[in-house]
Order: C-alpha cells, then sequence, then structure tokens
C-alpha cells in the first residue's frame, strides 16, 4: 500500500505516530550534527515542535543496534539480603517502539541480528522482548555515500521489504510504502493521501536508483569459500591495524558482548556489553589463546561476515552499510581487501 | 532430539542468562589447586529434573565475581545433585576455591552437545586421559558403568605428571571391580611405592595396544598429550570416527549468541564440545 | 613540504640499508584519506604523499615496527615527541628509529572551551563520558599507551566494569590521563579517532600542562633525558603543596 504525505504535513504525521510508540530516528543535533536517538529525549526547544528528522541517509553514524542491545544491558541483579528471590531480571517497557529513518542496509543488519540472537536452540529474551514490539519505518537513500557498498553485498531494495513502511522522497513530498498490517496502521491518518501515478512513477525511479548503485569488482567473488586461510593479505592488511574495535563497535551486523559483574549500591549486577573479535582479550584463556596476532583477528573478522554466517544463517554478514570504511581511523578498508583476497582452494 | 524437554532446558529456554541458585553441598580437595564441588539446587523439585548428558557443560556464576565454564564431570545416572571440578586459574575460579560448603553459586546449564554414547551400544570404550581432562570423562565413564551392559570392555588409561595430581581417586577402586573394567595409571616420574606405570600417557598407550576392533577412544587432557594420544591411535590402527575428545574455547554466554567461542563457522558451545576426530580435522586450524 | 623531498630521504634510508622499512602515508582508498603505508623498497617510495589529509601519528607502529629491524617514521613535531618519549621510556631503540620530519600543517580542529569552575568542568565531562562507548580506540591509536596489558583490560584486580556510561568512564579516562604525565605530546590522535567526538586529548593536556609546572618538563623533547615520572630527586616539588 502506497501513500503520500507532503512535506509540510510529514512533521505533524510523525509527531501523531509518537502518541503510540516511543519513538527512535535520526535527528539533527543543535551543532547540526544528525544524531541516531530517542526523538522523546530531545530537549524542548533545541528542536524546532521537538523534532527535525534528518530523512537523508546522513543519519547514519550510530548504527540502529544500539536500540535492540544497548551498549551496556543489565541481565539481572542480584541481591544477598533478599532470601526468598534474590535474582531479579528487569522487564522491558511496555509502550513499543518505532525505529525511524532506517537505511536497507540497517534493515538488512537487524535481519542478520535476528538470526544470531534469535536462531537456535536458544532465543536471546531480552533481544527478542525489544524486537518484538519494535516498528521498523525506514527511507529510501537519496545519494550512497562514497563508503557505501550495499548493492555489492545484496539486494537493498529488497531488504526494504523487511521494514514495516519505507518512505520515499519524492521532491514535492514523501512517497511511504506499507510492507506490513502494522505499517498499513501507520499510514491510516489524515496526514496522508493517495499518491498520483506520476507521484508512484517518482518512488520507482527512486528504488531503480538505490538498486543501480555500482556493484564493485569482488561482488561476483562472494561465494561461501571465498576467503582463503592462509593468504597474505591478513598479514598486508592486519599491520595497520590499530586494534581499536570501531570497525565492530559501530557496525550495524556486529552482535558480540562480553558478561560482567558488578556492585552497584549493595547489589550484584550482572551486565552484558560490547565486544570485538578485535581485541587479543576476546580469545584469552589461561592455557592459551587461539587468536594472538592481529592478522588472525582480522580474518576473523572479514570470514565471520563472508563466510562463517553464510555457512550458518546463509545470510552474508555485512550489509555494505560502510560505517567500517568510513570509521577505521587509519582507512582500512575492507572493500580493498576482498578484492584482493583469493578464493580458498 | 525429538524427546520431551526436561525441565531444566524448557528454564533455561525462557531466559538462557538466568542462573539457577544452588549450594555448595561438600568439596573434595582433588590435588593443590584443584577441587571437586557437589552442588545441590536450591528449588527442590529441580534438584530430581536437572537432567544432562555425558560430555556437557555449565556456566558457573560466584555473584560479584562472574562466571567460567565447567563440564559436568557427575553422571545424570546419580539424579539429586551435580559435581563438577575446578582447576584454580584466575578470579573465578579462585573465588570458587576461597567457598566452604554451604555457599550459594548460580548454575546455568547443561549447554552444550554430549558424547554420542546411544551410537556406541555395545561397542568398547577406551578412556584416555591426563589430568583436569580426566572430568567429562568420569562423567561418561560412571554414566557407561552405570549401564554396565550396555557397553563391552572397557578400559581406562589416566595418567598425570605425579600420583598427586591424579584427580579421583576415591572411585578408582569402583572403576575397577566393575565388570570387565581395566584402569591403568601412569605417571610421569617414578615415585617411591607407586606400583603402577611411569611414562607419559601416550607412550602407554603404545606399550598397551588395544585393538581397534569395534572400540570409540575418547580422550582428553593437555593438548599436548592429546596431540600424541590421536597420532598413537592412528598408528594402533583407529580411524578418525573412531575417536572422540572435547574442544576448549573461552566461552561467555554458553549459547551461541556471545560470539566468542566460534572455530570456523561453528560454535564450540552449541556444536560442541564434544567433537569427533574427523570433525576436527574439518575445522579451520584455530583453537 | 615538497613530497619528492620526503621520497628522496625515505629512498636514502632504505637503500642505504639503514631502516628496513619507512612509515608513511599514501592515498587512501578514497580521495579525501590518507592511509598508513609500509614502503619496504626503495621502489615504491614514489606511493608516499604529503597532504592535509595526513592526519595519523605513525608513531603508533613504531615498536610494532622497529622488532623487524630499522624503522623510519614520516613524523611532525608532536609525532617526533612521541618518538623521543618512546626511546625515554624504553620501548624503541634509539638506533632502531630515524624520523624523517614534516612541517605539522595540519588543519587541527578548533578545542571546545573547557569552563572555568570545577563543577562545570565536571558536568561537562560527565556530559561527554556518557557518550563513551569503551571501545578503546583512543588508548589502541595513542602511542604513549603502549602497556602489554591496560590497566583498564586487568581482570585481577579489576579497576571498572566495561559498561558504557559515565561513571566507569571515569575511571578509564582519568587514569589513563594521569598515564600520559610526560609522555603526551599533544598529537591529537585519541580525539581523532574517538567514533563518537569526545576530546579526550583535553584531558592529557591538563596533564602535561601540570607536568610543565611543576617540573619545568616537556614530553618527548630529549632522547637523553629521563621520564619525568620515571625519576625522583630530592628537589622534587609535594604536588599537594600546589592544590594538586
Ligand atoms: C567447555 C569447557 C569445559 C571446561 N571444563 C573445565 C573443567 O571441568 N574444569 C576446569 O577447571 N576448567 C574447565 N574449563 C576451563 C575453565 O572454563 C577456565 O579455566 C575458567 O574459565 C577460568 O576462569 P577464571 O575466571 O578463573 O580465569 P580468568 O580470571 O577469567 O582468566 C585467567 C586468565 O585470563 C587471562 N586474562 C587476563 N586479562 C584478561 C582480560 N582482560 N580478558 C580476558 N582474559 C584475560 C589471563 O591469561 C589469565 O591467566 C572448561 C572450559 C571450557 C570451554
Ligand atoms: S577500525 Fe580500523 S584500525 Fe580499528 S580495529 Fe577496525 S580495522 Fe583496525
Ligand atoms: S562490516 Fe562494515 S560495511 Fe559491513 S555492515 Fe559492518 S560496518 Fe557496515
Ligand atoms: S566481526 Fe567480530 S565482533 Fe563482529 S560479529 Fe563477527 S566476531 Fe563479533
Ligand atoms: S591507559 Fe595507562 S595502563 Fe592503559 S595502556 Fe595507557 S598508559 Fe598503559
Ligand atoms: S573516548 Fe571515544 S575512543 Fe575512547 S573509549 Fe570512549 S568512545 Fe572509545
Ligand atoms: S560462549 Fe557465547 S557464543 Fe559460545
Amino acid at each position: 500500500m502506497d501513500k503520500i504525505v507532503t512535506k509540510d504535513n510529514m512533521a505533524a504525521w510523525l509527531r501523531s505516530l509518537r502518541e503510540k510508540y516511543e519513538m527512535i530516528g535520526p535527528v539533527k543535533r543543535p551543532d547540526g550534527a544528525p544524531e541516531f536517538r530517542d526523538i522523546d529525549m530531545m530537549p524542548p526547544g533545541i528542536i524546532p515542535g521537538g523534532i527535525e528528522v534528518a530523512l537523508d541517509n546522513a543519519a547514519w553514524l550510530m548504527p540502529p543496534k544500539d536500540y535492540l542491545l544497548p551498549p551496556t544491558e543489565t541481565l539481572f541483579t542480584y541481591d544477598e539480603k533478599d532470601q526468598a528471590e534474590p535474582l531479579k531480571v528487569p522487564l522491558a517497557g511496555d509502550k513499543p517502539r518505532l525505529l525511524l529513518g532506517l537505511r536497507a542496509c540497517d534493515a538488512r543488519a537487524i535481519r542478520v541480528l535476528d538470526h544470531v540472537y534469535l536462531d537456535g536452540a536458544f532465543a536471546d529474551p531480552y533481544y527478542a522482548a525489544r524486537r518484538k514490539g519494535m516498528v521498523m519505518v525506514g527511507n529510501v537513500c537519496d545519494e550512497a555515500r562514497w563508503s557505501c557498498f550495499c548493492t555489492s553485498v545484496g539486494e537493498p531494495v529488497e531488504w526494504l521489504k523487511d521494514l514495516d513502511a519505507v518512505i520515499t522522497d519524492i521532491g514535492a513530498g514523501f512517497v511511504v510504502t506499507a510492507n506490513t498490517p502494522v505499517g498499513e496502521s501507520l499510514l491510516d491518518s489524515s496526514y496522508l493521501s493517495d499518491p498520483s501515478d506520476q507521484q508512484m512513477n517518482l518512488k520507482v525511479a527512486a528504488w531503480d536508483k538505490l538498486a543501480a548503485i555500482p556493484k564493485r569488482p569482488f561482488a561476483d567473488k562472494l561465494a561461501k569459500d571465498f576467503l582463503a586461510w592462509d593468504d597474505p593479505i591478513w598479514e598486508k592488511y592486519a599491520r595497520k591495524c590499530l586494534g581499536c574495535g570501531i570497525c565492530s563497535y559501530l557496525c550495524p551486523s556486529c552482535s558480540c558482548f562480553d558478561i560482567q559483574d558488578e556492585r552497584v549500591a549493595g547489589q550484584i549486577e550482572r551486565f552484558r556489553c560490547r565486544d570485538t573479535c578485535q581485541t587479543c582479550y576476546f580469545t584469552l584463556m589461561p592455557s592459551h589463546n587461539p587468536r594472538p596476532e592481529k592478522k588472525m583477528r582480522m580474518r576473523q573478522r572479514l570470514s565471520h561476515k563472508f563466510k562463517y554466517q553464510p555457512e550458518q544463517f546463509d545470510i552474508i554478514g555485512c550489509t555494505g552499510c560502510g560505517r567500517c570504511v568510513e570509521l577505521c581511523p587509519v582507512n582500512l578498508d575492507i572493500r580493498q581487501a576482498l578484492a584482493e583476497v583469493t578464493p580458498n582452494e | 532430539m525429538s524427546s520431551a524437554q526436561p525441565a531444566t532446558i524448557e528454564q533455561m529456554k525462557q531466559n538462557p542468562y538466568k542462573p539457577l541458585l544452588a549450594t555448595i553441598e561438600e568439596i573434595v580437595e582433588e590435588t593443590w589447586d584443584t577441587k571437586t564441588f557437589r552442588a545441590v539446587f536450591q528449588d527442590e523439585e529441580m534438584r530430581e529434573k536437572f537432567t544432562y548428558k555425558p560430555g556437557q557443560f555449565q556456566e558457573v556464576s560466584v555473584f560479584g565475581v562472574g562466571e567460567a565454564t565447567f563440564c559436568l564431570a557427575s553422571t545424570p545416572t546419580r539424579p539429586g545433585s551435580i559435581e563438577f571440578s575446578v582447576r584454580k586459574v584466575g578470579s573465578l575460579t579462585d573465588a570458587l576455591h576461597e567457598m566452604s560448603e554451604g555457599a550459594v553459586v548460580g548454575i546455568r546449564g547443561p549447554f552444550g552437545n554430549w558424547f554420542p554414547y546411544q551410537e556406541w551400544k555395545g561397542k568398547d570404550l577406551l578412556f584416555i586421559g591426563g589430568g583436569i581432562g580426566m572430568a567429562p570423562l568420569r562423567s561418561l565413564l560412571n554414566f557407561c558403568l552405570d549401564n554396565r551392559d550396555d557397553y563391552g570392555r572397557v578400559d581406562v588409561i589416566y595418567g598425570a605428571r605425579s600420583s598427586d595430581l591424579l584427580c579421583y581417586k576415591t572411585e578408582f577402586d569402583a572403576w575397577r571391580n566393575s565388570k570387565n573394567t581395566n584402569l591403568f595409571l601412569t605417571i610421569d616420574k617414578e615415585e617411591e611405592g607407586w606400583q603402577h606405570n611411569v611414562g607419559f600417557v601416550p607412550a602407554y598407550l603404545n606399550d598397551l595396544a588395544p585393538k581397534p576392533d569395534n572400540t570409540i577412544a575418547i580422550t582428553c587432557g593437555p593438548p599436548i598429550m592429546i596431540k600424541f594420544v590421536l597420532q598413537n591411535l592412528a598408528t594402533l590402527g583407529f580411524t578418525d570416527e573412531q575417536i572422540y575428545t572435547t574442544l576448549e574455547m573461552k566461552m561467555k554466554c554458553g549459547v551461541g549468541k556471545c560470539g566468542r567461542c566460534n572455530i570456523g563457522h561453528l560454535f564450540v558451545c552449541v556444536d560442541g564440545p564434544v567433537f569427533s576426530y574427523a570433525q576436527i580435522r574439518g575445522l579451520p586450524p584455530e583453537f | 613540504m615538497d613530497i619528492q623531498e620526503i621520497r628522496n630521504k625515505a629512498k636514502r634510508l632504505l637503500e642505504s640499508g639503514e631502516v628496513k622499512v619507512v612509515v608513511g602515508y599514501e592515498r587512501g582508498s578514497t580521495e579525501s584519506k590518507s592511509t598508513p603505508a609500509f614502503i619496504e623498497s626503495p621502489d615504491d617510495v614514489d606511493r608516499l604523499i604529503w597532504d592535509a589529509t595526513c592526519v595519523n601519528n605513525l608513531a603508533a607502529y613504531a615498536i610494532q615496527e622497529a622488532k623487524n629491524g630499522g624503522v623510519a617514521i614520516i613524523a611532525r613535531d608532536c609525532d617526533a615527541r612521541s618518538i623521543v618519549m618512546l626511546v625515554q621510556e624504553h620501548q624503541l631503540d634509539k638506533d632502531a628509529v630515524r624520523v624523517i620530519e614534516v612541517p605539522d600543517e595540519t588543519q587541527w580542529a578548533d578545542d571546545p572551551a573547557l569552563p572555568e569552575s570545577l563543577e562545570e568542568r565536571r558536568a561537562f565531562w560527565a556530559k561527554e563520558f556518557e557518550k563513551c562507548t569503551r571501545c578503546y580506540a583512543c588508548r589502541q591509536a595513542c602511542p604513549g599507551c603502549f602497556c602489554n596489558t591496560c590497566f583498564i583490560d586487568r581482570i585481577v584486580p579489576r579497576w571498572a566494569a566495561k559498561r558504557a556510561g559515565a561513571s566507569d568512564a571515569w575511571m578509564f579516562h582519568v587514569t589513563r590521563a594521569m598515564h600520559q604525565a610526560g609522555r603526551c605530546g599533544d598529537c591529537r590522535e585519541c580525539s581523532r579517532v574517538c567514533p563518537v567526538g569526545i576530546p579526550v586529548h583535553l584531558l592529557a593536556r591538563e596533564i602535561e600542562t601540570f607536568v610543565g609546572e611543576l617540573f619545568d618538563y616537556k614530553a618527548g623533547m630529549d632522547m637523553d633525558a629521563d621520564p619525568v615520572l620515571g625519576t625522583f630527586t630530592p628537589e622534587d616539588p609535594d604536588p599537594n603543596e600546589h592544590g594538586g
């Protein structure tokens, strides 16, 4: 189902959705920089009318995974003094959440996270609780950033279909496309009307433009076994890697975490926090470390995304969002590494 | 895995991160750095319902310190409590060693796969253990001895650097006295009063020269011991499919989520820790 | 500075066998980025570039590269101070490292103004640390953070939990700043790499100012000088008497 909303009505429509949903989306910070955050949390006055949503693809820095997997999350608290029920698991809030401003690659990243956290014998209850009530609204990228390579790892136009609703900027207004019943319920609003054929043509053109982002040369190599174990490129690229982990902390589909205990205000709290395979501590055991060298950790990162996850879940773990490419402080561009790596014999 | 899921699995499935509370009932000092803990669940129903299979592991919490991974060293054929043996190597294992009887711990599990003992019915079993590596073997061994008629001859080769580093000494007689079961002990160096073999486990294995026919070999111990045991088993004619071991990787969640324990696309916490040597040969060499 | 001059110097050092590798900059994967280059053959020196995109402090690679033989590093003034500091701290053999000096033409971003009062400053940092993801990229990029095991990664004793957000981040940042006393050459790599834009370098700079006032010392100026906090003389001032 498609509807059209004028630029003037957009803010009013979003505000109306906020009554039902806790709304998270890309907003412009006071300094002009975009940020992905809880729209309700913005102090009044900073954002005119409470919402200035940045629906261009500039608001890409913080991955939406923050709202499915908070950087730090309490698993339970343990109170030694409470004899009857010392263990308490925090409950998730009950107002349903709406994520706004997701790009095609963000939608794909959530699909990857779904596999990791929901597949298998044990589903992750904390992730599942957040995911269950979450409404996902995205938008079609107007321009690819220099670092983007979504079309080289899949079909972004198909990924958009994982969203409940998709917003396409057609200049004079936005076409909003509902993919699910929840999405249709969002469109049931007096601020929206039926689009004309011409407006629909503009929408299709925008989707076609997304699909037409040129592919990288490595795109054709992405078979499950294309990464060679002993390739010298691991060493070559790892040499400049600082092991800072930015590439996984800010990757929208990286999902690894650590679990720690801490005493807070007389209680013991067990929490999980983000972790990365790019540090030597990740696999360090008292007896030995299976990945003591940077090149092994670099191989793990790329192999996990381009080889192991395809084997495990039949999905490439990288969405081509370009965050790691753009944010790596030494410009270690995985697209160059992928282009150079030789197939596994 | 079509059979009805036991209650523990149901509970763990709701929230695999939430431990079951248990009380330490008994602590046995095995060696200078290893203790065996017997824990009883606080929930009385859970005491009977907690079931697991030999080879599986659990995450043990000391609240305020953290968690660590230990294999279940007891056998499900003796319900009511669980046992695990702990070698003191770091923060959590230190904290456990500090504990006294009556202390409270958390248990998450059972996790991971198990030895395919159902498929081994009617076969001879050869256990080859070194040091603390005897823990997972002990679970399977006691399980098989409790189901003695299901298996043929059972041989156990167990070694340590010295006699005071052998665990489970109080059980040696019970193992020896089981029907058609032999215990072969060995230590690295000569000791006064030692009446058993002297020499490394792999060498003793060669001396004993067990026949591979209809036999499954299960080995666990220090990596260097396993390496030579595997070589010698091959020389003795054992195929890769006849040899089983357990692998160790750093673990946190135990349920395939935290991303820490992968070897290639397999996660040791879910797809392991039990692997046949044939499977191990197919893995990337990173463990 | 003329790039040809840098390339010639690199070439000479490699040809003479004085160093095994020259660490410099080459064009990155897009025009607006450079990336560290490890030049091992005189034939490859033409890959080297020097322009406004060359911002990394390459001293971060000094220890790693010196292990394989002599290393020459292209360095601005602040980067060269890191190298000197590493020699002073016995992390680097003086004879294993050469510096190819380049002028500092970096377009440094404006520093945020720190409030005057202690209260306000505390509030400023609390707000900044709230954003901290605890990725430790600032530490990884910092040449002064050369410890094999950083205090924050130790599990016995554990100094702070690895929790995102302000409270545990204080522990990390304040301790790290303390450890930079007499080591920080103000290269600002920590702030540059921080993915959430925390001006981490201001902490170390504050400490350096303090060290300068107390001991009349500037980090990384003299290879033969002892590190300021690695020595003690009876004349040393007592920080407590200075309101520290
Ligand atoms: C499937 C499986 C079964 C096991 N079964 C048993 C068993 O039955 N009995 C047994 O005793 N053990 C067993 N282990 C091993 C056991 O899990 C470890 O010995 C235990 O986790 C150590 O925990 P710790 O907290 O005492 O050590 P830690 O304190 O966690 O680790 C100590 C070591 O960690 C390293 N380290 C230092 N800093 C860091 C850091 N920042 N991050 C990470 N690491 C760091 C150091 O090398 C140090 O020596 C098993 C392991 C697995 C995977
Ligand atoms: S962001 Fe770059 S430097 Fe940092 S760990 Fe990743 S590849 Fe290495
Ligand atoms: S690996 Fe890089 S490009 Fe791929 S999804 Fe992660 S951050 Fe984006
Ligand atoms: S790349 Fe590394 S940090 Fe990211 S999900 Fe894979 S193993 Fe985890
Ligand atoms: S913060 Fe301190 S302990 Fe950690 S690496 Fe830096 S100097 Fe070393
Ligand atoms: S200050 Fe920035 S770079 Fe340092 S740990 Fe925090 S987020 Fe990472
Ligand atoms: S222990 Fe977390 S994935 Fe295996």
